[in-house]
């Protein structure tokens, strides 16, 4: 276990390395440059040329991108430093140590509240099995699924913010603040959650185990709680842990829609600055959380599943 | 199971319902758009807000009058300068207290005040105006808008409190356009310090202005505080937060649940709708700027001065203000220039007249049409429906036109690496905001369409170049007469606008806010530069 907990740790590295040049390499690809931008389009009806390579040289642009490169990650593998924002100029990793607190939470709590309703909805599907309860259930994980975050976001404002007065909408300034905007992505979690659990709870309540528990009178309630949705649980951690990624990306659009101060409206702001430094280590520490996020659910299968082996 | 249903059903109705009954909404109300008077100051009977919040759609890029290329909205928080625009538009003295000109008009003499402190509580003198005029007319100055102030050859100290601005010819436009935003005044000490890194953060700000900036997030919040020894007395409200929610339907919302106090930058339907919902106003302004799509005079076809005209005359753009801007109160453009700019004569409305358009297009040798593309970035207001509109115009004359969209960023990169004549800037028109800080002509149209020395037209961007236009701008520089110089002005805008047509000039814009009634003492100028020293919400 602890063998196989180090590989995966140790796989990390060329996973994060790559997903770092990807990052790093394609961002410089979209047309615009932070310096021209920083500085605007001064009397000259473009910013004197000098200066922009001065401050090109000052960031270090001019270099070959390969130096850039190597500079970036030399600076993250050895110091720690993940740079320093052009727009801004403070250091990033004061502002992600800020700012990731928010988008943790977001995605955790929308990962929970996903889970908990989309299992329970699944379960239930489950149980009625084709029956109305089913149908509806699965048309809502459908409408929940397919529903866009901003749109939702709007739905629940407009009703919890506005219309009842009971709930923020702007913000992040304590547990009230969060229960939209984490109600907004779990809702979009619940779907595929809902989904996943019922087919997997469908497969396990066919076998011939489940048969012989229920004719030896074995209550419904603890056959489907009990054995049925153990075994049905490691395809529901999979989707859970890959959903936890999308909801960790997709909470720059809650972010913005509930103006919370978290990593992707961070990163989102660099795109539109075209802040080199801000865009690479937000998105790498996006890609190290969803890495380290997936690694874990791995490691839980075999504490579900003790027939899991690692080696 | 039936009842299960039923319970579920019944909720999502409820919600659907909820949803569906906004705050109060009378879908008959009747929409105003006349232009507001601005508020006068709160009486400072009963209890007041100690903190008040503005939500707007973006950040400034910087807290330095001279670097600012966003707009006035903020800066006057924190800065003041040598003079100002009153809430009646007219010049009042601000730092300086009075000023007088020398018999021959070259020579202008300013007395400042003297009981006015820096936040950090640094004596202002004539020091920090010489600091700030010498980084901002510079050879090597960044300054975006340095060219309004060119005509300044001296700025010298006479002694703490009085210091002098020669020009080489006399100046009609000195004092207005001593109000623009680059004029605002810097500690000299930070200019040392900070160099181009000042206003880039709360720390590096220092001004003789009513708030203190104690705190920015970029791209989140600013938060200001009253400052104590503000010479023109402490502002009524303690706090003054600018809260960045760059979605304009949160930003709506944000106001009717009452977490914020003023709106501004809002989408159409969202300005309609809240115009009837109780507890908000919706305040409509005059506003120096005009939106409009502005020609590449050095494309393949359009720098034929024929073809631009066929373009003016296929677009009709009473049909794009209908059907886009007029909801909101917006009109067509009469002329180059904002209707309260000085200078500015109305030429009424481009005609719509796509006969003349095949006509002039015949003449030029293009009768069978010709080819380009729009550059749209979507920041400005309806920009990309009044693309598509302009666009299908242009094909009932025979012109193929398709439109390029780009985010700010990579506008800028575009503007920015053009090179004359037109290389690296293939398209035929762009997007393009005219709005003079200085509410003059002189900034409204020489900045924008003299011809510069090196033939690299600075900042029209569209290297528009017209001999008579140039000949003619240089002249109203210089007239003291305002009757004169009116007419020169006249007679470049009708080049500008319509024999040698440099844009396709849309909408006449206006100022928008969104606030809750609550508000007093808010007042805000045709540059949208608001008055912070009477702003203040009853609790």
């Amino acid at each position: 276990m602890l063998r196989y907990t180090i590989k995966r740790l140790l796989q990390l590295i060329p996973t994060l390395l790559a997903v770092s040049m990807i990052i790093f390499f394609s961002i410089r690809l979209i047309p615009g440059d932070p310096i021209s931008l920083m500085y605007g389009l001064s009397e000259a009806g473009g910013v004197d040329p000098a200066f922009i390579e001065q401050m090109r040289e000052q960031y270090g642009l001019n270099d070959p991108l390969i130096t850039q490169y190597f500079r970036y990650m030399g600076n993250i593998i050895f110091h720690g430093d993940l740079g320093t924002s052009i727009v801004t100029k403070k250091p990033i990793m004061d502002e992600l140590m800020n700012r990731y607190q928010y988008t943790i939470v977001l995605a955790l709590g929308g990962t929970l509240f996903g889970s908990i309703i989309g299992i329970a909805v699944g379960i239930i599907s489950a149980v009625f099995h084709n029956k109305a309860a089913d149908n509806f259930l699965m048309a809502f994980s459908m409408i929940a699924v397919s529903m866009p975050s901003f749109f939702l976001g709007m739905i629940l404002m407009l009703v919890f913010s506005l219309n009842l007065g009971l709930l923020p909408s702007v913000g992040m300034k304590g547990v009230k603040y969060a229960i939209l905007p984490v109600a907004t992505l779990g809702l979009y979690a619940v779907g595929l959650i809902a989904r996943t659990t019922r087919s997997s709870m469908l497969d396990v309540v066919n076998q011939d185990y489940i048969r012989t528990a229920r004719s030896r009178g074995v209550s419904k309630t603890k056959i489907y709680l009990s054995h049925a949705f153990r075994n049905a649980l490691i395809p529901i951690l999979t989707a859970i842990g890959l959903r936890f990624g999308i909801l960790l990306v997709g909470s720059s659009i809650v972010e913005t829609v509930f103006t919370i101060p978290g990593l992707g409206r961070f990163m989102i702001d660099g795109i539109s600055h075209r802040d080199y430094p801000v865009i690479q280590s937000t998105m790498l520490v996006f890609a190290t959380t969803f890495v380290l996020v997936n690694t874990l659910v791995d490691l839980l299968y075999g504490f579900v599943d003790p027939r899991v082996k690692y080696d | 199971m039936k009842k299960f249903l039923s319970l579920a059903l019944v909720l999502l109705l409820a919600l659907g319902v909820l949803a569906g009954c906004g705050g109060g909404n009378d879908a008959s109300g009747s929409q105003s758009f006349g232009d507001a008077s601005n508020m006068p100051a709160p009486t400072g009977d009963g209890e007041y807000k100690d903190t008040v919040i503005l939500a707007t759609g973006s950040d400034q890029n910087y807290m330095d009058g001279q670097m600012n290329n966003t707009n006035d909205k903020v800066l006057r928080t924190v800065y003041s300068s040598l003079v100002k625009r009153d809430q009646n538009n007219e010049i009042v003295g601000d730092l300086a207290e009075s000023w007088e000109i020398s018999d021959d008009n070259l020579t202008w003499t300013f007395y400042l005040r003297q009981d006015v402190k820096f936040h950090n509580g640094k004596q202002f003198t004539s020091a920090d105006v010489k600091a700030s005029y010498d980084r901002l007319l510079a050879e090597d100055s960044l300054v975006r808008y340095a060219s309004t102030m060119r005509f300044i050859t001296d700025v010298s100290v006479v002694d703490d409190y009085t210091i002098t601005m020669t020009t080489e010819n006399p100046s009609p436009v000195m004092l207005a356009n001593l109000c623009h935003r680059a004029n605002l005044i810097l500690d000299a000490d930070y200019i040392e310090e900070y160099g181009l890194d000042l206003g880039l953060t709360a720390e590096s700000c220092n001004g003789t202005g009513p708030y203190r900036l104690v705190q920015w997030d970029k791209d989140e919040m600013m938060v200001f505080e009253a400052f104590d020894d503000y010479f023109e007395g402490k502002p009524p409200t303690q706090n003054f937060i600018i809260q960045i929610i760059p979605d304009t339907s949160s930003r709506a919302m944000a106001l009717e649940t009452g977490e914020v106090d003023i709106a501004d930058g809002l989408a159409v339907e969202d300005v309609l709708r809240l115009q009837d919902v109780e507890g908000i106003s919706v305040n409509f302004y005059k506003y120096q700027g005009l939106h409009g799509f502005q020609f590449n005079c050095a494309h393949e076809y359009l720098s034929d001065s024929r073809l631009r005209r066929a373009v003016s005359h296929a677009i009709n753009r009473q049909a794009i203000i209908d059907a886009l801007y007029a909801p909101i109160g917006e009109y067509c453009a009469t002329a180059p220039v904002s209707e309260v700019v000085f200078g500015y004569t109305d030429l009424g409305v481009v005609p719509y007249d796509p006969e003349l358009s095949k006509q002039l297009m015949e003449e030029a040798g293009y009768a069978d049409g010709f080819e380009f593309s729009i550059l749209v970035y979507p920041n400005y207001n309806q920009s990309l429906p009044s693309a598509e509109m302009i666009v299908q115009d242009l094909a009932a004359v025979g012109i193929t036109a398709t439109i390029e969209i780009v985010d700010n960023a990579g506008f800028n990169a575009m503007q920015g690496n053009r090179t004359y004549p037109g290389e690296n800037f293939p398209w035929g028109m762009f997007i393009m905001g005219y709005g003079p800080s200085s509410l003059d002509a002189d900034e409204g149209l020489r900045r924008l369409w003299t011809t510069s020395p090196d033939g690299n037209n600075n900042n029209n961007y569209g290297w528009y170049s017209n001999e008579e236009v140039d000949t003619l701008l240089p002249q109203a520089q210089v007239e003291m007469d305002p009757a004169k110089r009116i007419e020169i002005y006249k007679r470049v805008m009708e080049i500008v606008y319509l024999e040698d047509p440099a844009a396709v000039f849309t909408n006449q814009r206006r100022i928008i806010y969104c606030m809750s009634d609550k508000v007093e003492g808010f007042q805000v100028d045709m540059r949208n530069a608001i008055n912070y020293t009477t702003l203040a919400c009853r609790a």
